[in-house]
C-alpha cells in the first residue's frame, strides 16, 4: 500500500498474495522492497520466502525456513536476519537476499521471540512476556530489563533512527490499556507516549522525521445491516 | 421427510473483516498490510426445507 502523505488514510492498495495457511509481508526501512513468507499448507511451520521490489516483479526465491521466530529486513532490504528455532535454542540467520546464502551469526536463548536491528549496529530483542534485552549497540552495553516500566506484556518494539532508544508497544492491565513508551538506551529509564483502550497494537515504525507509527487494533464488533 | 439440496440458499452479504496488522516504511509512505479475513455468510433458505412425501 502507498500514499502521498504520511497523514493521509487513503491508500492506493495492490494484492500480493493471498493463502489459506498463513502469509505475511515484510518492508524493508527505504521502502524499496518486500519480503513475502507464505506458510506452506501441509507443513506451516515452514515458510517460503520471497523478496521482490516494491514496485512489482516476480522477485527471488530466497528458500525456505522452518522454524521460523522473527525477521528483520535491514540494509534497504539488502539483508534479512532472521531468528529460527533449532533443538532447544534459537538461532539468529543472517541471510543475503541477492544470492540467498545464509550462516549463523548468533545463538540466543529459546525465548526470543521479536528483534530488530539498531541503526549503527547491534540488535534488541524481545523475550518472554516484558523482558526485553539489548546486545552490541553503541548507546549501551548488552543489557536485560527485566520490564519497561508499568508495561507486563510487550508486543513489539522499533528502534530510533539515532540508535539511542528504543519504541514499545505493550500493555498494562492495570488501565486496560495498550501503550506506547520510549525506552531510553543511556539511562535505562522509560517515558509512557500515549495509552488506547484498544485491542492490540502491530509493530510502531520510528520515521526519519522523529514521529512513530502505531497501527492500532480496535476491539472486534458486529454490525446487523 | 427432508430432501437434502431441495432448496437453494441465497446469499445475503459478508461480514466486515476481522483484523489487519501493518507494516511501514521509514518515510511513513509505504507500507504492507495483512488482512485476516474471516467473513460470515448469511443465508436464507426459502421455505420450510421439509419436502411433503407424496
Amino acid at each position: 500500500m502507498e500514499r502521498s502523505t504520511p497523514t493521509s488514510l487513503e491508500f492506493r492498495q495492490t494484492l500480493v498474495g493471498r493463502s489459506t495457511s498463513g502469509i505475511i509481508g515484510s518492508i524493508s526501512g527505504d521502502g524499496e522492497r518486500l519480503l513475502i513468507m507464505r506458510n506452506r499448507p501441509i507443513d506451516p511451520d515452514t515458510r517460503d520466502l520471497v523478496i521482490r521490489a516494491f514496485a512489482g516483479g516476480a522477485g527471488t526465491s530466497l528458500g525456505s525456513v522452518t522454524g521460523l521466530v522473527d525477521w528483520d529486513l535491514h540494509q534497504g532490504g539488502a539483508r534479512l536476519l532472521a531468528i529460527r528455532r533449532e533443538g532447544d535454542a534459537q538461532q539468529l540467520l543472517d541471510i543475503d537476499t541477492r544470492s540467498g546464502q545464509s550462516s549463523v551469526l548468533a545463538v540466543t536463548t529459546a525465548d526470543a521471540r521479536w528483534h530488530e536491528t539498531v541503526r549503527g549496529g547491534g540488535y534488541v530483542f524481545l523475550h518472554g512476556n516484558a523482558s526485553l534485552s539489548v546486545r552490541g549497540v553503541a548507546a549501551r552495553s548488552a543489557t536485560t530489563f527485566d520490564r519497561v516500566g508499568r508495561l507486563v506484556q510487550l508486543m513489539f518494539l522499533n528502534p530510533s533512527p539515532d540508535g539511542q532508544s528504543v519504541a514499545v508497544a505493550g500493555w498494562i492491565p492495570s488501565i486496560d490499556s495498550i501503550v506506547i513508551a520510549r525506552l531510553d538506551l543511556r539511562t535505562g529509564s522509560s517515558t509512557e507516549l500515549f495509552a488506547l483502550r484498544a485491542e492490540g497494537a502491530g509493530a510502531p515504525t520510528w520515521l526519519s522525521s522523529g514521529a512513530l507509527l502505531v497501527p492500532i487494533l480496535e476491539s472486534q464488533y458486529s454490525e446487523a445491516w | 421427510m427432508l430432501k437434502p439440496g431441495a432448496l437453494a440458499p441465497i446469499r445475503l452479504g459478508l461480514a466486515p473483516p476481522t483484523s489487519a496488522t501493518s507494516r511501514f516504511a521509514r518515510n511513513g509512505l509505504r507500507g504492507v498490510a495483512r488482512e485476516n479475513i474471516q467473513r460470515s455468510d448469511v443465508y436464507v433458505i426459502r421455505g420450510s426445507g421439509i419436502v411433503p412425501e407424496r
